[in-house]
C-alpha cells in the first residue's frame, strides 16, 4: 500500500503546522511595522504615533509672560491698586499653571525649565504675600490715623507692633525675591526673552520695601520711646528658648506678665507672623508658656509677639526656621493584582515627615500622588501601562522647611495583561467571561451542527422535471442523501427493503431523486461506503463488473446527458431512463432474495 | 482539471491573496487570516458541492468548516472579553 | 437550457502536455520571486532598498533630473558649476580624493556632504573646513513622532539652502559645529547624555545646528548632520513634512548634479543589483547584452532546426 506512508507524512505535516500555529495563538499578531521600526541609524516614524510639532512655540511666549508679569504686578502693588493687583495675580497664576502643565506634558520635570518653573512658583508666592502685606500695611496706616485722632495709645502700640512684624516679613520677601533672580534671568536670556522688566520689578520691589521701612520708622518715633511696652505698671515680656528650629521641633515661647489688674489668663494671645497662633498657657507665678510645632512654616525668619487683652503688647521676638534635608526611601515596587504597589518612608534625620505629599513618577510622568502617614510612611498602588519603566518617588517640599528629596530609581517591567484566552484561570475567574465563552461556543457549535445538517433548497441545480409513473421517492430516503458521510453505517440500514418495492412506488417529480434512490439501493445491496459521495460515473464504474452494471450504467449515462449535458428529458431517453431504472432496481431486488 | 483541483487552486489563490494584502498592509494577523480563510473555504465548498453527489473530500471539508466555525466562536468570545476587560 | 462547458473541460485536450506547462509556470513564478528577492535589499540607505530605510525614492527623483553617478572621485572637474552630493559615506577618503574634492570645491562647485559620523571630520579638516560633526544623542521636545529620535529643525536666519522650507524632520541626528548655521533645532533641545531619552538636570537646553554652510574659494560646502533626512520614510510627503521639498531644492540647485557612489552607503546592495545597474547605466553594456540575447536566441533556433532535420 502506497497510501500509508503518504497518510503518515501528511498527518505529520498537519500536526507540525497546528503546533506552529498553536504557539502563536496567545498573541496572533505575527508581524506589524512596529516590530521592525528600529534600525541602527534611524527609526521608522511611519510606525510611530504622531505628536503635534512646534512645542517650543508654546514655551517661549509663556516664559516671556512669566518674566513680565512680576514687573507690572509690583508696579500695581506699589500704586496700591488692590483691584488691579487681584486681577493681575489671577492672570499670573493662570500663566504659571500653563507652564506647570507644559513642563509636565513635555516631560521636562527635571530640566532647567523645571528650575525656572520652581523659581516662578516661588515668585508667585512672594508676590501674593507682598500684596497681602502691603494691603494690611495700608489698613494699618488708616487705623493709625484714626487711633491717633482718638488718642488710643494702646491701639497705636498694637499697630506699631504689627507694622514691625509686617516690615520684617516684607524685607524677607524681598530677599527671597532676589534669590530667584539668577534662575529667572538665566532662563530668560537663554530663551531670548526681554529681562529688563524683571530687573525693573526688583527695583520697584526695593522701593516698596523702603516705603514700608520709612513708614515704620516714622510710626515708631511718633509712638514715642516709652510706650513701646505699654507702660511700666503693666508689663508683658516673652522670650524664645531656642531661636533656631527646624522641622517638627517646637518653638518654645516663655513669658511673664505684670499687671495691676486681675489677670484673665485665657486672654494672652500669641502671634506668629502677625497671625494668631493660639493662647499662651498660664502657669504659676504669672509665667506664660507656649509651644508651637514647626510644620508648614517656610524657612527663614519669623516674628513672634504676645498681646494681653488686646491692649498690652510684648516686645517682638524672632526665630529662624532652618531647612532640613529629607530622605525618601522607597522599597522595590511589587506587582499586586495588575497594579504596582510602592511603599516607602519620608523622614528627616530625626523625625518622620507627616502628611506630606509624595509624588510617584514613572518615566518622569506623574502616576500618583499620596500623603504620608503620621509615621511618615506611604503606600500606593498605581496602574502603570505595560512595558519597561523607571519609577521613583519624589518629595517636592513646597511649603515645608525641608529640602526636596527623591528616592532611588527602580526599573520595573510590567508584563502585558494576560490575553483573555479561555484556558487562563484569571479570565475564567470572572463569571461574565465564562458565560460569554460558553455562550459563544454553544452558538458556534449549534451553527456548525446546522451547517452540517442543512439542505440547501436553492442550490439544487435546475433538473428537468418530468413525471414518471410508478415511482415512489420516499422522503426518508431523500433526506438521507445529503447526510454527511460521518454516518455511513446507518444509511444502508435505514433504507428498508420496501423502498424498492415497485408496488409502492408513487409518481416522483425529478430525475435526480431517481438517481438518489438507485444509488442508495445499490449502495445498500453492494455494501458501498459513503453512498452520498458517489457521482453517477463512479456508481457506474463500481457496478460495471456486476450483473446489474449494464442497467445502472445505461441509467447514469442517460442521467448525465440529461442533467449535466443539458439535453433535457426527451421522449426517447425518458423511456430509456425508466427502463434502465426499473431493470436496475429489479436486479438489485434479485440480489436481495 | 477535476473539480477537486479547481477548488484547491481557488482556495490557494484566495489564501495567497489574503497573505499578499496582509503583507501590503504590513500586518500579519493570525486571527484575521483564519477568519478570511474560513470565509474562503466556506464559499468554495458551497460552490463546489453538487446536490446529487457530495464527494468524500467535500464532506470532510464540511467537517473542517464546522470545526472552524467553533474556533471562530472562540475568537469572537476572546474579542468580546478583550473589549470588556479594557 | 444551453449546455455550459465547464472550464475544466477545456483542459481535457491538454492533459498530456499539462504537466510541463504547470512546471514551466511554477519555475517562472519561482524565478520572478527570486529576481524580486535579489533585486531589492533591506540595507540601510541603499538606493535599491524600497523599504522605509532605503533611499530608492530620492534616487528616483535624482535619476529623473538626470543626475550623474560618480564612481571615482578623481574624475571630478577642477572648475565649473556642479553640485556634488555625498550622502551617507562610509570608509575613509584617501589623501588624493580629499585633494581632488578640495580642488573641486574651491573651483566654484558646491558640495553637499551628509553624514552623522564623526569619522568624516578628517575629510572636513582636509577640505579646510571649520565645520565638525558631533555624533551625540541629540533630542528635542520639538518632535513629529512620539520618539526621542524624531527631532525637528528650523531654518536659521543665515540660511541659503532650502529657502522657504519651514522645518526639517530629522531622524536620530548628529549636530554640527562651525560654519554658518542653516538649520538648527529649537531651543528646547538637548544632548541626551544618560540615554534615558528624557531631559534631566545636567543636560542643558540649547539650539544645535544640524545644517551648516561655509564658503571655500568660489565654492560652497554644506554639511548636513543627518543622512536619515533622505530615507524613504522621511521623504514621504505627509502633513508638515517638507523633507522632499528640501531634497528637491538640493538636487535642483545646480543644473549639473553629481552623486557620489564611491563611498556612499547608498551604493551598497547585493552584487546582482549592482550588475543589473551597471548594464542599465551604460549604453555600451546595454548594447552588448541585447546582442548576446539575440545571439543566444538565434543559436537556439538553429540547433532546433538541425534536430528536426
Amino acid at each position: 500500500m502506497r497510501r500509508l506512508p503518504a497518510l503518515l507524512a501528511s498527518s505529520a505535516l498537519i500536526i507540525t503546522c497546528l503546533v506552529l500555529i498553536a504557539m502563536q495563538s496567545g498573541s496572533p499578531l505575527l508581524y506589524s511595522p512596529r516590530s521592525d521600526a528600529f534600525a541602527d541609524d534611524h527609526v521608522n516614524t511611519a510606525a510611530l504615533p504622531r505628536v503635534t510639532g512646534d512645542r517650543s512655540a508654546q514655551v517661549l511666549p509663556l516664559i516671556e509672560d512669566l518674566l513680565n508679569s512680576p514687573g507690572s504686578l509690583v508696579l500695581t502693588i506699589k500704586a496700591n491698586d488692590y483691584e488691579g493687583v487681584a486681577r493681575e495675580l489671577e492672570e499670573y497664576r493662570q500663566v504659571s499653571r500653563n507652564l506647570d502643565r507644559l513642563v509636565i506634558n513635555l516631560d521636562m520635570t527635571e530640566s532647567e525649565l523645571a528650575e525656572f518653573r520652581k523659581a516662578n512658583q516661588e515668585n508667585l508666592h512672594i508676590l501674593t504675600e507682598l500684596s497681602n502685606g502691603t494691603h494690611r500695611w495700608e489698613e494699618l496706616k488708616t487705623l493709625e490715623i484714626r487711633y491717633r485722632e482718638s488718642g488710643d495709645s494702646q491701639m497705636l502700640t498694637s499697630i506699631t507692633y504689627e507694622g514691625e512684624s509686617l516690615q520684617r516679613k516684607i524685607e524677607d520677601l524681598y530677599r527671597d525675591y532676589l534669590d530667584q533672580e539668577d534662575v529667572m534671568i538665566r532662563t530668560g536670556e537663554k530663551f531670548n526673552a526681554d529681562t529688563s522688566t524683571y530687573l525693573q520689578s526688583e527695583r520697584d520691589f526695593r522701593e516698596v520695601v523702603s516705603q514700608v521701612e520709612t513708614g515704620q520708622e516714622e510710626r515708631v518715633s511718633a509712638a514715642g520711646n516709652g510706650t513701646a511696652t505699654g507702660g511700666m505698671e503693666s508689663r508683658l515680656t516673652i522670650d524664645i528658648i531656642d531661636r533656631e528650629v527646624s522641622y517638627s521641633e517646637f518653638v518654645q515661647v516663655q513669658g511673664e506678665i505684670f499687671t495691676s489688674h486681675e489677670i484673665r489668663p485665657e486672654e494672652v494671645d500669641l502671634f506668629i507672623d502677625s497671625q494668631k497662633a493660639g493662647s499662651m498657657h498660664m502657669g504659676n507665678n504669672l509665667t506664660l508658656s507656649f509651644k508651637h510645632v514647626v510644620e508648614h512654616e517656610r524657612a527663614g525668619t519669623h516674628t513672634v509677639f504676645a498681646v494681653y487683652s488686646g491692649s498690652l503688647f510684648s516686645e517682638i521676638r524672632t526665630f529662624l526656621v532652618k531647612t532640613d534635608p529629607t530622605m525618601l526611601v522607597m522599597e522595590p515596587p511589587a506587582h499586586e493584582g495588575g497594579k504596582v504597589v510602592m511603599m516607602g518612608t519620608l523622614r528627616t534625620d530625626k523625625t518622620p515627615v507627616k502628611n506630606a505629599p509624595v509624588v510617584i513618577l514613572s518615566d518622569g510622568k506623574i502616576v500618583s500622588t499620596v500623603s504620608t502617614s503620621q509615621e511618615g510612611s506611604f503606600r500606593v498602588a498605581a496602574k502603570i501601562p505595560p512595558g519597561d519603566h523607571t519609577v521613583k518617588a519624589l518629595f517636592e517640599a513646597d511649603s515645608y522647611p525641608l529640602y526636596p528629596s527623591e528616592s532611588e530609581e527602580f526599573k520595573i517591567f510590567i508584563p502585558e495583561p494576560a490575553t483573555p484566552a479561555g484556558e487562563e484561570p484569571g479570565i475564567l475567574a470572572n463569571p461574565v467571561h465564562i458565560g460569554i465563552l460558553a455562550a459563544s461556543i454553544c452558538v458556534s457549535c449549534v451553527a456548525a451542527f446546522f451547517y452540517l445538517r442543512h439542505r440547501r433548497p436553492g442550490s439544487i441545480p435546475p433538473a428537468p422535471v418530468f413525471h414518471l409513473p410508478e415511482i415512489r421517492p420516499s422522503d426518508e430516503e431523500i433526506s438521507e442523501e445529503n447526510l454527511p458521510s460521518g454516518s455511513p453505517i446507518e444509511e444502508p440500514d435505514r433504507i428498508s427493503s420496501d423502498a424498492i418495492d415497485p408496488g409502492r412506488i408513487e409518481p416522483g417529480r425529478d430525475l435526480t431523486r431517481l438517481f438518489s434512490i438507485l444509488r442508495l439501493a445499490a449502495s445498500r445491496k453492494l455494501a458501498f461506503l459513503h453512498p452520498g459521495s458517489l457521482t453517477p460515473r463512479e456508481l457506474c464504474a463500481k457496478c460495471r463488473d456486476l450483473a446489474i452494471g449494464n442497467a445502472i450504467c445505461r441509467f447514469t449515462r442517460g442521467y448525465e446527458q440529461a442533467v449535466y449535458g443539458g439535453s433535457g428529458v426527451t421522449e426517447e431517453n425518458r423511456e430509456m431512463l425508466l427502463d434502465s431504472y426499473n431493470a436496475a432496481m429489479e436486479s438489485l431486488e434479485g440480489i436481495d432474495h | 482539471m477535476m473539480k477537486k483541483h479547481l477548488a484547491i487552486s481557488a482556495l490557494a489563490a484566495w489564501v495567497i491573496l489574503v497573505i499578499g494584502f496582509m503583507m501590503l498592509a504590513r500586518t500579519l494577523d493570525l486571527e484575521i487570516f483564519f477568519v478570511l480563510w474560513l470565509i474562503g473555504i466556506l464559499i468554495i465548498v458551497e460552490l463546489a458541492s453538487d446536490h446529487t453527489a457530495t464527494p468524500r473530500y467535500l464532506s470532510i471539508l464540511k467537517m473542517v468548516i464546522a470545526s472552524g466555525v467553533i474556533l471562530f466562536g472562540v475568537i469572537v468570545a476572546r474579542k468580546i472579553m478583550e473589549i470588556l476587560s479594557q | 437550457m444551453t449546455p455550459i462547458t465547464p472550464p475544466w473541460r477545456a483542459w481535457r485536450g491538454l492533459t498530456i502536455s499539462r504537466a510541463p506547462w504547470v512546471a514551466a509556470l511554477l519555475i517562472l513564478a519561482g524565478v520572478i520571486a527570486l529576481l524580486l528577492h535579489i533585486s531589492a535589499t533591506t540595507m540601510d540607505y541603499s538606493r535599491y532598498n524600497p523599504e522605509w530605510n532605503g533611499t530608492s525614492r530620492l534616487f528616483q527623483a535624482m535619476d529623473d533630473r538626470g543626475a550623474i553617478m560618480v564612481d571615482r572621485l578623481d574624475g571630478l572637474p577642477g572648475s565649473g558649476d556642479c553640485l556634488l552630493f555625498i550622502l551617507a559615506p562610509e570608509g575613509d577618503f584617501d589623501a588624493e580624493e580629499i585633494a581632488r574634492l578640495r580642488l573641486f570645491l574651491e573651483g566654484g562647485n558646491t558640495v553637499v556632504f551628509v553624514s552623522d559620523r564623526e569619522d568624516e571630520n578628517t575629510l572636513l579638516i582636509g577640505l579646510g573646513s571649520t565645520i565638525a560633526i558631533h555624533n551625540e544623542n541629540l533630542s528635542s521636545v520639538d518632535r513629529y513622532a512620539d520618539h526621542p529620535a524624531s527631532v525637528l529643525a528650523f531654518p536659521s536666519q543665515k540660511g541659503t539652502l532650502g529657502t522657504g522650507i519651514s522645518r526639517l524632520l530629522l531622524n536620530n541626528p548628529s549636530f554640527v559645529e562651525g560654519g554658518d548655521s542653516v538649520f538648527e533645532t529649537s531651543i528646547l533641545s538637548w544632548i541626551d547624555k544618560d540615554g534615558n531619552s528624557r531631559l534631566t538636570g545636567d543636560e542643558p537646553l540649547q539650539k544645535y545646528s544640524v545644517v551648516a554652510e561655509e564658503r571655500h574659494g568660489n565654492g560652497t560646502l554644506y554639511v548636513i548632520a543627518d543622512p536619515s533626512i533622505f530615507i524613504n520614510v522621511m521623504q514621504n510627503p505627509g502633513e508638515g513634512n517638507e523633507n522632499a521639498a528640501f531634497s528637491d531644492s538640493i538636487i535642483s540647485r545646480k543644473s549639473c548634479l553629481l552623486v557620489d557612489q564611491s563611498h556612499s552607503r547608498t551604493a551598497s546592495g547585493p552584487l546582482v543589483i549592482r550588475a543589473i545597474n551597471v548594464v542599465k547605466e551604460s549604453t555600451i553594456h546595454k548594447m552588448a547584452v541585447v546582442t548576446l540575447i539575440f545571439l543566444a536566441i538565434s543559436l537556439l533556433i538553429v540547433t532546433r532546426r538541425k534536430n528536426h532535420d
